[in-house]
């Protein structure tokens, strides 16, 4: 066996428990040899739980702690980590979690992952300096209804359609345990990090929509069109700006 | 390149704060590499303060210099961004495999010692020194394996592999330590027969035992054995600048400060016979 098919089988029985890689494993006299090689393999998934435990703890104190390293050791096993930094693992959980948990707790532990992966997200993007109100100041009016604006990559939007917020917060020990999954209308959250602090917040719906707007390259002018005028238009801006959510601002070459 | 000597410390999230505030006294730390290989954000900030009061040299998991699978040059380009950004002491990783076929098992898988991983090992130390544009240090790892394919021991090979990379070396005390009760070898022997010039880093750590087996937690105390036989490390090879890793049940700083005096009085009471 030359070295590639050596990692390769031994990597087989890390994830998949084939045996074949026994044969090739010395010094049975001091340890069994299924205890040296358990090693790797109950340390592989014992280090994913560990991680995706960090990851998502609000999901893992809704579940339960045995409940959720039952699950996520599934999980591991369907998917073999191909990522550099551990961290990294977990980007398919949420939707692998909504398959796997029947309604309606599905919906909402499946978004309440999004939200916290959404949180971990925002907190090693890149720091980009935020637009100054005054730097706003110099355009020059008749330009105004053509400005474009980039956003702070640490920004996250989600859309839910359940109470997992509230959940999280439980979770931080933040508010007493919610009592049901499903919410009787959509939410939108923002969520933000300014220096070394995350932020989110609830967004109405006019806002969700003028900030998905804004994000996907509408102009200002664009902005005031289902607002009611510059006036409203200007004063979400000015939040925005306020709330360091606003790195930049050009003319777009449109007329 | 910056100079490092004394004792040093593993740099953890849990102890940014502490460090800025008390700069607590020792002489470099270890940062882990993968740590910092982000786009902004609380680990770059910190980074970025603690290099203006300490040297720092970056230890990586991620090299995977053992692996038949190709060399990640993505990764090894945030690497070499890093090391621009930190100026490091030196670079290190493990003589390991992390995983094939586009997998990673996120552990130190050991490698067989046979001729053929030492050309294919020396070749990518190689290969990585000339991307990074300097020698780069390789660390023994805790094994709970070895294969019976093997032709020579883990220090021939070690000794080998320097001679043919022209690599330094991390010795980790504890690591020897627990591949020797592991496997049965006698732990001097193994600091005895490595090159003394390659080594520019010792790391020492404390372990677990699972039936008897004993396993690379890095979660206690530096243990009475992994005393002894740094006193014996530094008794053959002198001072070399030392740190203790902890990554589990991680104390407050100060415990650890006070660990690492452990380690100075010990190289200075060797220093002192030795005189």
């Amino acid at each position: 066996m030359n070295l590639a098919q050596l990692q390769q089988c031994f990597q087989a029985y890390v994830l998949g428990g084939d045996r074949t890689i026994e044969a090739q494993i010395a010094g049975a006299e001091h340890f069994a040899t299924e205890l040296r090689l358990g090693v790797y393999s109950q340390g592989y998934t014992a280090r994913l739980v560990d991680v995706l435990g960090e990851s998502f703890p609000a999901v893992q104190a809704a579940l339960g702690a045995t409940r959720f390293a039952h699950l996520v050791g599934e999980f591991t096993r369907e998917h073999p980590s191909r990522f550099r930094s551990a961290r990294a693992y977990g980007e398919e959980l949420p939707e692998w979690l909504a398959q796997q948990l029947t309604a309606p707790r599905a919906a909402g532990v499946a978004e309440l992952a999004r939200f916290e992966w959404a949180m971990a997200a925002t907190f090693d993007a890149s720091d980009l300096i935020p637009l100054r109100p005054e730097s706003l100041a110099a355009v020059d009016p008749a330009l105004w209804p053509r400005l474009q604006f980039a956003f702070t990559p640490t920004l996250q939007r989600l859309t839910v359609r359940s109470n997992c917020v509230a959940w999280w917060k439980f979770a931080c020990a933040e508010q007493p345990r919610p009592s049901r999954w499903r919410l009787t209308c959509t939410q939108h959250w923002l969520l933000w990090r300014q220096e070394l602090a995350v932020y989110y917040r609830r967004l109405s719906q006019a806002e969700a929509r003028s900030l998905d707007a804004a994000r996907a390259g509408c102009t200002f002018g664009q902005l005031c069109e289902p607002l009611s005028g510059p006036v409203a238009a200007a004063a979400l801006l000015r939040r925005w700006i306020g709330a360091g959510l606003i790195c930049g601002a050009s003319v777009s070459d449109a007329t | 390149m910056v100079m490092i000597r004394g004792f040093g410390l593993g740099l953890r999230p849990q102890h940014y704060t502490t460090v800025l505030e008390t700069r607590p006294p020792l002489q470099w730390f270890e940062i882990l590499s993968e740590n910092y290989l982000v786009e902004g954000g609380k680990p770059l900030y910190f980074l970025d303060r603690i290099r203006e009061l300490y040297p720092l040299v970056m230890h990586g998991v991620s090299l995977s210099i053992g692996s038949t699978a190709p060399l990640d040059f993505a990764y090894l380009t945030q690497l070499k961004a890093l090391a621009r950004r930190v100026r490091p002491g030196w670079i290190s990783d493990h003589l390991c495999w992390t995983g094939v076929a586009g997998v990673n098992l996120h552990d130190l898988m050991p490698l067989p010692y046979t001729a053929e991983a030492l050309r294919h090992v020396a070749a990518r130390i190689r290969q990585v020194q000339d991307f990074l544009e300097q020698r780069i240090v390789i660390e023994n790892v805790s094994s709970y394996v070895t294969y019976r394919s093997s032709e020579m021991t883990e220090w021939q090979f070690i000794a080998a592999l320097c001679a043919e990379a022209d690599c330094d070396l991390l010795l980790d005390v504890n690591n020897v330590y627990v591949s020797s009760v592991n496997h049965g070898f006698d732990a001097h022997q193994f600091l005895d027969a490595i090159p003394a010039s390659r080594v520019r880093q010792i790391h020492l750590a404390g372990h677990s035992s699972q039936g008897g087996l004993l396993i690379d937690t890095h979660d206690t105390a530096v243990p009475q054995p992994v005393w002894e036989l740094y006193r014996h490390t530094v008794q053959r090879l002198g001072l070399v600048p030392t740190m203790i890793e902890r990554d589990g049940n991680i104390p407050v700083l100060a415990e650890l400060v006070a660990e690492l005096e452990l380690a100075r009085t010990l190289a200075a009471d060797c220093a002192a016979r030795a005189a």
